[in-house]
């Protein structure tokens, strides 16, 4: 898998939705101050669809795969 | 007397700071139905007292213990606001500024970790900060005390009277405004509140706040109450999100000034780079809890606890016996003392040297920062039974001790995660456990010693898992739960920081545990030295050898068939390494060679694994039931923990007795 999401690392993309995330997901994102339109580069992705890591402001975040795929604007499975 | 509390996002060194700013402090209760205990402190020579509050990211709490800080502002009247935050994420931090701001009461705001910022290649016009925010802005950089002194003296010196009241007024859309005027008019009319709260409470009401949208349906708050649905089909939330967004890079825009920067960054990028790599980020998550429990039972703390046991056990013990004898003691008092109270008491003391390197090497890794990392990587494992990677240190934590590893689980935010992390706590198998274990494999697979002892701990751990999983069905875990971890720069740890974690960590250790083990130990010293007829001196007439002997007949299934060892896995509640020493009395032995001849004839392989299994499992020690029932807040769960295990216990020892006892 993490073959298949190299080609991601060091990119930067925009937070598209944070619509789909369930409520309590989407406050802390909020707090965390992102926001749709951040700019989200990629640091790492653990393997088995483990956590994410993502830098955005300056400040380095784990989050599920999942949260992130919903980030990336994938809809949820 | 003034009262400051301290509120802030995690990760932005409150603790520290709070450590700084007060020189007294004491652990206060529980919070009303929370089991976070918030601190406070006063600053010396003055009457000024602070509290210290769980970080929080808003006011609208997601978890249990984040509800603290929100409950606070509503229920008491603290004087001065101090926020703290970390300078470098300002962005976010004042996102949680702003809602205190517009509560009112006098903020006063802490920019900490400037040496960051500044090492990043900004820095912020403090005037601006102070003029655009409408309070006093001061910065600090807790971990080398820089600018404390000048915090201390600003909330010394300046009278509360004279601070001014915050009165920051966003520019909400005009239909938010609109309402929140009203809201706020009707509120002060009816029901005699301030309107700085009226309005504040409006805000907060309309963001959903939970605690603030019970406050008013308790209340009866009907301008609130009665808007609630337009509210948020408008959605005010997200509208007001986004007021303050702009707010604060329109602030942050004014103040900026760059300066040349080095960078601290890139350092805590390479380290990134190897403790979260995918291959090798659980191997030395592994390493590195290997080294932590080496240090602790092996290469520092087991030394230091036998030195301090042969102490207790010898000069101590000898001369406490010589001097009761002298002033003339009853026999059964100098038993009690010497043999109760300074063996048992004694035997938990010997392991806070342990306890001390290993809340050490906790306390380090919290410090530096590699705890984020530890949970990020073992997530993808937690998962799978419904927990997350801030579940997996309190258990491994557990090795050691139960009683720390239940307490490391207070890092985990959601309630219900934390509580199936503390009932399946004392299932990993804890360092009291291993010199019981020495003895049977000695007595019965010589050959296989570290095999056998390997597979004990292993049932421990997928008894763990399976009962986790098991929990999440019944709970209802919610598959998603939040994990979305911060990874802070790394710091080097600094020797204040770390010392007063470990002895906050300990000293909260040796109180809990030590009215407990004393309270136990005098019980079981009475059971084993009193009979019917009342002291004796045969230990074969004492209560403890009729409560064995009774419950015989329900042990003989797992295949135990002597009462001594009934009587000594009672003792095994007080404290487990108590086990292997009340055999030896119990068996009148005072060598381990004539006691493993003794299990020969006692025991078969299969039932001596049978008993190892049951004292794996079964009822955890009086610390750890003192500790769950202190954690989860209840009686009710420290009690079922004793029965759900004993009943484990009993199942699986009973399984392996009868189902080996076929094929051997």
């Amino acid at each position: 898998m993490q073959l298949i999401s190299e080609q991601y690392i060091t990119k930067t993309y925009q937070v598209k939705d944070l619509d789909y995330l369930d409520s309590q997901t989407e406050q802390r994102l909020h707090s965390l101050g992102i926001h749709v339109g951040s700019q989200m580069t990629i640091v790492r992705f653990l393997p088995f669809h483990g956590p994410v890591i993502v830098e955005i402001d300056h400040q380095r975040i784990g989050l599920r795969y999942k949260v992130f795929k919903l980030l990336m604007g994938g809809i949820s499975e | 007397m003034t009262t400051v509390a301290l509120m802030g996002n995690p990760n932005t060194g409150k603790t520290t700071l709070f450590n700084q700013l007060t020189d007294s402090y004491a652990y206060v209760g529980n919070w009303t139905g929370v089991t976070v205990e918030k601190k406070m402190g006063s600053i010396k020579h003055t009457e000024i007292v602070v509290v210290d509050l769980p970080g929080i990211y808003s006011l609208n709490p997601i978890t249990k213990d984040e509800s603290v800080a929100i409950n606070y502002l509503l229920q008491n009247d603290a004087d001065v606001i101090l926020n703290v935050t970390n300078a470098n994420q300002l962005k976010r931090n004042l996102l949680l500024s702003i809602e205190l701001l517009e509560f009112g009461k006098p903020v006063i705001l802490a920019l900490n970790m400037i040496d960051d910022l500044k090492r990043s290649g900004i820095y912020y016009d403090i005037k601006t900060l102070a003029d655009k925010l409408g309070c006093v802005v001061k910065t600090t950089n807790a971990r080398n005390h820089d600018g404390i002194e000048q915090l201390r003296e600003e909330i010394k010196n300046v009278p509360v009277e004279n601070l001014p009241h915050t009165n920051l007024d966003l520019n909400y859309p005009s239909e938010i405004k609109a309402e929140i005027n009203k809201a706020t008019k009707s509120l002060v009319d009816n029901y005699q509140i301030s309107e700085h709260f009226a309005s504040w409470l409006t805000i907060q009401f309309m963001n959903k706040n939970k605690v603030v949208r019970q406050y008013a349906l308790k209340n009866d708050f009907k301008p609130l109450l009665d808007k609630a649905d337009m509210f948020d089909k408008n959605e005010f939330e997200e509208k007001i999100f986004q007021t303050r967004l702009s707010f604060i890079e329109e602030t942050l825009n004014e103040a900026r000034e760059n300066i040349s920067s080095t960078s601290n960054v890139e350092i805590t990028s390479k380290i990134d780079k190897v403790v979260t790599n995918p291959i090798l980020g659980l191997p030395i998550f592994i390493a590195i809890f290997y080294l932590m429990f080496k240090l602790s039972f092996d290469w520092i703390g087991t030394p230091l606890s036998d030195q301090l046991n042969a102490f207790l056990s010898g000069p101590i013990s000898h001369y406490s016996d010589i001097f009761l004898k002298n002033i003339g003691a009853l026999p059964f008092l100098r038993s009690l003392i010497v043999d109760g109270i300074i063996a048992g008491v004694g035997g938990v003391l010997t392991f806070i040297p342990q306890i001390m390197v290993l809340f050490a090497c906790i306390s380090i890794l919290e410090d530096s920062g590699y705890m984020a990392r530890a949970a990020l990587v073992t997530d993808r494992v937690m998962q799978a039974i419904g927990l997350n990677g801030k579940a997996f240190i309190p258990l491994i934590i557990g090795f050691g001790c139960n009683v720390t590893g239940i307490m490391a689980a207070r890092t985990i935010e959601q309630p219900k995660e934390r509580l199936i992390t503390t009932l399946i706590s004392p299932f990993m198998s804890c360092s009291a456990r291993l010199p019981i274990y020495s003895l049977f494999v000695a007595a019965f697979f010589p050959k296989n010693q570290a095999l056998i002892v390997l597979s004990i701990y292993f049932l421990g751990i997928i008894v763990a898992l399976a009962m986790a999983k098991f929990y999440q069905l019944i709970f209802h875990v919610k598959e998603n739960t939040v994990f979305i971890v911060e990874l802070p720069q790394y710091h080097l740890p600094r020797f204040d920081i770390i010392w007063r974690g470990t002895w906050d960590k300990s000293k909260g250790f040796v109180r809990k545990a030590g009215t407990i083990i004393f309270a136990g130990t005098v019980l079981i010293w009475l059971l084993s030295n009193f009979g019917p007829s009342g002291f004796v001196t045969n230990i074969d007439k004492s209560f403890s050898a009729i409560l064995g002997q009774f419950l015989l007949p329900l042990f003989v299934p797992i295949g135990i068939t002597s009462w001594e060892a009934i009587s000594a896995l009672f003792t095994g509640i007080l404290a487990k390494e108590v086990i292997s020493s009340s055999m030896m009395v119990l068996f009148h032995t005072t060598s381990q060679t004539t006691l493993i001849a003794t299990f020969g004839q006692l025991f078969t392989p299969i039932s001596a694994y049978a008993l190892l299994v049951f004292i794996l499992l079964y009822v955890p020690c009086f610390a750890t039931i003192g500790t769950i029932k202190s954690e989860t807040g209840s009686t009710k769960w420290a009690v079922y923990s004793v029965f759900s295990s004993i009943l484990i216990a009993y199942a699986l020892s009973f399984i392996i007795f009868q189902v080996g006892s076929l094929f051997l």
